[in-house]
């Protein structure tokens, strides 16, 4: 059965400063959605909203057309990778897969530099690998949707590639919204590309676009 | 009487989120037992007066306490999200160990004052 997460409306203001003015993000199961926009225009402010972290001034998130408030808890529907490390470094990798509900086998199977790593604790592993780690237990887990912030920042280009399949493998039991600055991976695995510009989203039709709406200049040196 | 499986998820969740509020409680548990120590050190100081230090103490305890937890908040703001993802929100984190902060301070209380 195919879900519907459907973002409409979104209006936020920050001291009279108006962030978000016409946003319209559809995202359904079985699909990536990628998100791109220069820095402070929102991207990271919109996500929140949709969590519900941030109080908009209007907003309507609603799944399967069902209006829902506060995303952020209901795990089962909605989770979020933050762009910064979120998992305590304190914390053993086995406590991590027991919260999550996630078996460690399949984790070591996938990402074999994670052999015997199952009793480390999160803060012994290098940064990449502490991306790897948060990406996985956010993508496999049991939520229907998962919005990434900046999944690929700290992972070296053999990391990006292993993690663009598997996010790709992933994307058949939930929806992915996404968003980079290396937007070439995002435009790589994304089946719809939506530019957040003067804070309003405009569903990308070439990457001509991406030049048009002043994110990256396309076709130049 | 028989458990029906949606009892046991509740009975589950409730266990695990109860899991993941100690486990946070933990991070700071310590600057916060030291304050209600503090406290009991001061009750048996005063003695047989420590009912005219009754009320500041407790508002010593309960001052602390909201800046212990403001500060631990800010420090693991980050983390935060990690409690979030599993469905416990920052306000949940935040009552529920303030409650549990309180009780064991005024069972430690009231068990001093009366062994007084």
């Amino acid at each position: 059965m195919t879900h519907v997460l459907r973002i409409d409306s979104v209006e936020l203001e920050f001291d009279l400063r108006r962030i978000l003015s016409d946003v319209f993000i559809k995202c359904t199961t079985n699909e990536i959605i990628g998100l791109l926009g220069r820095n402070g225009e929102g991207k990271t402010s919109l996500m929140n909203v949709i969590l519900g972290n941030i109080k908009a001034t209007n907003s309507f998130i609603s799944f399967d057309d069902v209006k829902i408030t506060d995303a952020f808890k209901k795990p089962h529907l909605l989770m979020y990778l933050p762009q910064f490390n979120f998992i305590p470094a304190s914390l053993k990798l086995r406590t991590v897969f027991d919260d999550f509900g996630l078996e460690y086998a399949h984790f070591e199977s996938k990402f074999p530099e994670f052999g015997m790593r199952f009793k480390s604790r999160v803060g012994e592993l290098s940064g990449g690998q502490r991306r790897v780690l948060e990406i996985y237990v956010i993508a496999k887990s049991a939520a229907l949707f998962v919005m990434m912030d900046e999944p690929f920042t700290h992972l070296n280009p053999l990391q990006i590639e292993k993690m663009k399949l598997f996010l790709q493998e992933e994307k058949i039991n939930k929806g992915i919204i996404v968003t980079d600055h290396m937007y070439n991976h995002i435009l790589d695995i994304s089946d719809n590309v939506y530019i957040l510009a003067n804070g309003k989203t405009h569903l990308m039709q070439s990457k001509m676009d991406l030049d048009r709406l002043g994110y990256a200049r396309i076709g130049q040196a | 009487m028989a458990i029906t499986i949606h009892q046991l998820i509740l009975r589950f969740t409730f266990m695990r989120t109860l899991k993941l509020i100690g486990r946070f409680h933990l991070g700071f548990f310590l600057p916060d037992f030291l304050v209600t120590l503090s406290c009991l050190g001061l009750l048996g100081f005063y003695g047989t007066k420590a009912h005219e230090i009754l009320s500041i103490l407790v508002w010593y305890k309960v001052i602390s306490m909201t800046f212990i937890l403001y500060a631990a908040l800010q420090y693991k703001k980050k983390e935060l999200y990690y409690y979030q993802n599993l469905g416990v929100s920052k306000l949940t984190l935040a009552v529920f160990t303030t409650i549990a902060n309180f009780m064991l301070f005024m069972v430690l209380f009231i068990t001093v004052y009366h062994s007084l």
